[in-house]
């Protein structure tokens, strides 16, 4: 089932496309990046910090509205019946899709992070040391998992509205709210339950000041679990139930 | 012969009103049955219901003798079906989409793929995108993606809705061959009644959500009662030699109806056993009624149709 939702989202052009512009742009933006480099850091710092502006602006934005389409074109191209009617388990055929979209989020995470390290290589000069590799891959498997949360969210308000549309733009809209007021609400204790205080674990170890008033990355990593947890079960009860009628 | 359907008491209750009620019918093994209604009638929700798309309010549907309601997935494997209109992904090729079912079955192989869509007459059109692809060439490729699992029950809601007449007469070639040679069932439903008439070998017909007739297709060719149109010159004298005749010890004459026709003949249609041909026109004749002609009278699907519906109050 995996490799029949993998083989349906590569085989679309907007997903080459998306693709090859995400590490298009990684190739571009570490390039200039490391022209402006302080002397004394390393290439995969430059790398952590690429990864992190560039997931910010572009891959988490890129999996919201790549994600909630694995869903909805069923919907809008009318398969889901057919689907129902080749499986008995609507379980089995939504964890399916679940899991291509991970391989989905991985796949655009590794692209960027692969172009930034190219680049870094490339652009870096002879001088520049390597430093510890750990920094580039923390901050690449918390791109992913901010990616997972943030995409969950978005397919579920797809399966919900079996719009594409809105999915997207219900995904963006919440990202980007939190965002811009994310930061102002740290200090509200009960915004804590939720999860726009969780969902940038990297923020643990660029940003000490912030890590202080959380309850820690494991602390953090189970809020985010429970979420994904919740809108995984919801989307399924709604998708599953589709036949109920 | 093996059954292969078994609805039984089928009902379908939305909101408190009831769309499907206690229909039931038997499919055998290999058979081609024509499921007939006026639109809303309840057909696609019997079909619905049938590949477990809809939920059985009560009743219980058999696919090979496993119950849609306990033994859903057993059932389900013995079960082809398009609902409403074939849906593919559009920017896949014919041979993807059907790989993209293929693969959530184990007995179906690649081989057996190229076989169903070798026998729909669609092979020549896999490399192309589906969404290229004509309404008819979309049907072949739903009934292909039906028979990638073998099912012993193929469930087709309108598979000839939207073809030309070359489109139709196709689909109903290899259907015969499906049912024919793989032994396939087939439940069919379809406003194309002569063709449902040439393809299946018994029609039910839902009307309000009720099943109000199943029968055989040709049953009248083997049944010993005739339809028979008789031209003669004197419907007067007919209609009187008709009554006596019927008035007596021959009770099969159910009716007796005159049209005029040019050249000052008149048509009268009957009903009447066979045997009982030679004595009425013997009677006609010591009545001095000239016949002209007896000619069969044949009765289309499209008439009982529109009969059996009628009589129920309601026409599509």
């Amino acid at each position: 089932m995996i490799w029949n939702e993998w083989l349906k989202i590569v085989n679309k052009k907007f997903f080459v496309l998306s693709l090859i512009g995400l590490t298009g742009a990684a190739l571009v933006l570490s390039g200039s990046y490391s022209q402006g480099a302080a002397i004394d850091i390393t290439r995969f710092q430059m790398m952590d910090g690429m990864i992190g502006a560039l997931g910010m602006l572009v891959v988490v934005p890129w999996a919201i509205v790549v994600s909630p389409s694995i869903w909805t074109d069923e919907y809008q191209y009318g398969t889901l019946k057919q689907l129902f009617l080749h499986s008995s388990s609507r379980s089995k055929l939504y964890a399916g899709k679940a899991a291509a979209m991970v391989l989905l989020i991985i796949t655009g995470v590794c692209c960027v992070a692969f172009a930034a390290l190219l680049s870094f290589l490339v652009m870096g000069g002879p001088d520049m040391s390597w430093g510890k590799p750990s920094v580039a891959v923390y901050s690449s498997a918390a791109l992913m998992w901010q990616c997972f949360l943030y995409a969950g969210l978005a397919s579920l308000i797809g399966v919900w509205t079996r719009s594409a549309a809105i999915g997207v733009g219900g995904g963006l809209v919440l990202y980007f709210m939190q965002l811009i007021f994310g930061g102002s609400l740290v200090s509200v204790s009960w915004t804590h339950l939720l999860f726009i205080h969780h969902d940038d674990l990297s923020l643990y170890w660029r940003d000490p000041q912030y890590a202080v008033q959380m309850p820690g990355v494991t602390g953090s990593l189970v809020v985010d679990a429970v979420y994904m947890l919740l809108f995984f079960a919801i989307g399924l009860w709604l998708f599953a139930k589709e036949r109920s009628d | 012969m093996n059954t292969i359907l078994s609805v039984q008491h089928l009902t379908k209750k939305i909101k408190g009103k009831t769309i499907v009620n206690d229909v039931s019918f038997d499919v055998l093994a290999g058979e081609i049955v024509g499921l007939l209604g006026a639109n809303g009638a309840g057909k696609t929700t019997t079909m619905k219901m049938i590949v477990g798309l809809s939920k059985i309010s009560s009743g219980d549907v058999k696919i090979a003798g496993r119950s849609m309601k306990t033994e859903f997935s057993k059932a389900l494997d013995d079960l082809g079906a398009v609902i409403e209109a074939p849906a593919f992904y559009p920017y896949l090729s014919g041979y993807e989409n059907l790989r993209q079912y293929q693969r959530l079955h184990k007995k179906a192989s690649k081989d057996w793929l190229l076989e169903v869509a070798s026998l729909v007459g669609i092979d020549h059109a896999l490399k192309q995108r589906v969404g290229t692809y004509s309404l008819g060439m979309k049907q072949r490729l739903g009934i292909a993606q039906a028979l990638l699992k073998k099912p012993k029950l193929l469930v087709l809601d309108e598979p000839m809705n939207g073809l030309d007449p070359a489109g139709v007469r196709e689909t109903r070639t290899y259907l015969n061959q499906i049912a024919d040679e793989l032994g396939v069932s087939v439940v069919i439903s379809s406003h194309q009644l002569a063709e449902i008439e040439q393809m299946a070998g018994r029609v039910i017909v839902i009307q309000q959500g009720c099943l109000i007739a199943e029968q055989q297709i040709g049953d009248e060719a083997g049944s010993s009662v005739l339809q028979l149109t008789l031209h003669v010159n004197d419907a007067e004298r007919a209609g009187k030699a008709l009554t006596e005749f019927s008035g007596g010890i021959h009770r099969s004459l159910k009716s007796k109806q005159a049209e005029q026709l040019p050249g000052g003949l008149y048509a009268i249609a009957i009903t009447l056993e066979e045997e009982q041909v030679p004595k009425l026109i013997r009677s006609l004749c010591e009545a001095g009624v000239d016949i002209h002609r007896v000619l069969p009278a044949h009765t289309s699907l499209e008439d009982k149709f529109l009969e059996w519906t009628t009589k129920r109050g309601e026409v599509s």
